[in-house]
């Protein structure tokens, strides 16, 4: 920024004082004018763009400390600095209160006063920077669009909105591929945090053991294998979010250490004995019926009371059908930009076989079944050929495939074992981890 | 260029002024001339405050010197040995009057004794050289520069001095030869 585009204004009831700085500051090369009292200062300040403002305390009339205050109630920008001729420490200080920058006794060291305008337009460069900043990562910090206009979304939304501004924990229930990332990230984004990290832990994915070093880091030498120190997941979230998905799929000694890092937002790595801090928020989703696991015993009642304290429960997609057409069409134009194909929508039939269909893997069946139909299609519009729909639902009618077979004797089971889910594994042959992925997978119910 | 002409007042040295002047013909490339102006500097003297008023010397050389009266183009430089202040500062080295035709400097606090060092008169010799040349530059309407070894780098104190040279920088050489240009 050159010294020409910064305008100073100076506002004092001394013509000499006036001239004087007046000429101090064109010698310097800045874009100067002056005020004789506050209210030529006023109407001066609307009417042009001033980074800097230097006012006498003692003026006729209104003086600089109320002058001071009516220009923080239009203006929180522009740098004051009052100018006083024998400075108390009351002036001073109900000056910086009232959100000067500084004050400044008569007569000035140049010295001083050549510093302290570096100093002040400095900090205002730095300040504007950082709201540009801010402003630039807010919108890419921005989470994904919430889409839908049904009640049952808007309600959701709303439940968003209420929630992100606090720092409550938060837990998003709903089926697999309904969005429950999305949620988390929207509250993230809606937060005072959202210009730290949101981390996402993937509980259901990683063993025990992988877990709580993914969770908590290690040292250099913890295990075999860790050849230096890694920040864990809890470690990386300091300031910004923790999202826990599947968290009904943790272990019960890793529960345990997580009930712990919650309450007291302090660790320690894998294999080292330094305590860590971390500030952040939970937010947890699941597919799981948590209730259940905690009479069950699989889920600590505690850790469940812990995370249980704000619920978003996210509809399936056939719950809101009222949203397919607009999911449909976000997802074709998010797919034409991608692969730049000039698709512009679906044809008649297309949209009621999308409307018709009961989609169990919700939206993530739905955008994956979009981008499919894209790629295949050659037209401009998506026809009902193009869709997977047709051929999934009659192999499903078939009912031949290993995955159906897989799918019925699993939910015999588990209704043979009355949905003891470690009883059912044990039935079953495989560990509770896999029994609970194949639940979620077929999106296996208990029976009301 | 405009010629120069170079006042001693208050009982100014006339050999730090005839010093001067070998070095404005040098850097200005123009005719630098002593003159003399009687002037009673007790008029611009402030008791409060124990120093000179250099606005208020300014304006008066402005209005009472007669080259500057009649048409012409003359730059005016009074040279005091006094301490020199602008109301709102503690103090001033020089003042000029920005795109204007006068200009005054104070050797007052350029003497290193001021600060408790020994005397060094080349020391002291090119500190006034710089704040004569500053002033003048002023006069010719170059702004402070923000290149730190150019004579138009604003010092408010005496390190800062030094730490310049007695020269223009290209741009501000380049900017004083266009805007004399356009009064020529």
């Amino acid at each position: 920024m050159n010294k020409s585009d910064i305008g100073i204004l100076v506002v004092d009831d001394e013509l000499i004082v006036r001239e004087s700085l007046s000429k101090w500051f064109k010698e310097d090369g800045f874009r100067v004018d002056v005020a004789e009292n506050a209210a030529t200062a006023l109407k001066k300040l609307q009417a042009g763009q001033w980074n800097l403002m230097l006012v006498d305390i003692k003026m006729p009339g209104m003086d600089g400390i109320e002058l001071l205050q009516r220009v923080r109630e239009t203006n929180k920008e522009v740098i004051v600095i009052i100018i006083t001729a024998f400075a108390t420490v009351d002036t001073a200080v109900k000056a910086l209160k009232e959100g000067a920058y500084d004050y400044i006794t008569k007569p000035i060291d140049p010295d001083y006063l050549d510093h302290l305008i570096d100093k002040a337009i400095q900090q205002q460069r730095l300040t504007q920077e950082n709201q540009k900043l801010k402003d630039t990562l807010s919108e890419l910090a921005s989470g994904g669009e919430l889409i839908g206009d049904s009640p049952e979304m808007r309600k959701v939304m709303d439940l968003v909105q209420t929630v992100a501004t606090t720092d409550t924990t938060v837990m998003i229930r709903g089926e697999s591929g309904t969005g429950k990332e999305l949620v988390a990230r929207a509250i993230h984004s809606g937060s005072a945090r959202k210009y730290f990290p949101m981390i996402t832990v993937n509980c259901g994915a990683m063993t025990e053991s992988l877990l709580e070093s993914e969770l908590f880091g290690h040292e250099r030498g913890a295990f075999t294998g860790a050849q230096y120190r890694r920040k864990g997941k809890v470690e990386l979230a300091d300031g910004g979010t923790l999202f826990l998905d599947e968290i009904g799929n943790i272990d019960m000694k890793t529960q345990m250490d997580l009930l712990r890092v919650i309450e007291t937002k302090q660790f320690t790595r894998v294999g080292g004995s330094e305590v860590v801090h971390s500030d952040f928020r939970v937010i947890c989703a699941t597919n799981k019926d948590l209730e259940v696991a905690v009479r069950e015993g699989t889920f600590r009642e505690d850790l469940y009371y812990r995370l249980n304290v704000f619920t978003i429960d996210l509809p399936p997609l056939r719950g809101r059908r009222g949203d397919i057409a607009k999911l449909a069409h976000y997802f074709l134009e998010k797919f034409s930009r991608q692969m730049n194909k000039k698709v512009t929508g679906f044809s008649a039939d297309a949209m009621v076989a999308l409307k018709s269909h009961d989609w169990p893997g919700n939206v993530r069946e739905l955008e994956n079944a979009i981008e499919r139909a894209m790629v295949v299609t050659q037209g401009d519009l998506i026809e009902r050929e193009h869709l997977p729909l047709q051929a999934v639902q009659s192999a499903a009618r078939d009912g031949k495939r290993l995955e159906d077979i897989e799918h019925r004797h699993i939910e015999q089971v588990l209704r043979e074992n009355g949905w003891n889910v470690s009883r059912s594994a044990a039935v079953l042959d495989i560990d509770r981890v896999t029994l609970y992925h194949k639940i979620e997978k077929y999106g296996l119910k208990r029976e009301q | 260029m405009s010629a120069i002409h170079l006042l001693p007042l208050g009982g100014a040295s006339a050999t730090l002024a005839e010093t001067l002047q070998g070095h404005l013909e040098r850097i200005f490339r123009t005719d630098v001339s002593l003159r003399d102006f009687a002037l009673d500097l007790d008029e611009f003297f402030d008791p409060a405050r124990g120093q000179y008023n250099s606005t208020r010397l300014l304006m008066h050389l402005k209005a009472h010197y007669a080259p500057l009266q009649a048409p012409g183009s003359v730059k005016v430089l009074g040279l005091v040995p006094f301490d020199l202040f602008i109301p709102i500062l503690t103090h001033v080295f020089g003042e000029a009057e920005l795109g204007g035709n006068v200009a005054v400097v104070s050797y007052y606090r350029l003497a290193p004794e001021r600060y408790g060092l020994p005397p060094d008169d080349a020391l002291f010799t090119a500190r006034l050289v710089k704040e004569v040349v500053h002033e003048l530059g002023h006069a010719h309407a170059l702004t402070h520069c923000s290149t730190y070894s150019c004579v138009m780098h604003s010092s408010s104190y005496v390190e800062e001095i030094d730490l310049k040279e007695s020269a223009f920088c290209i741009p501000c050489a380049r900017d004083m030869r266009l805007r004399a240009r356009k009064v020529v």
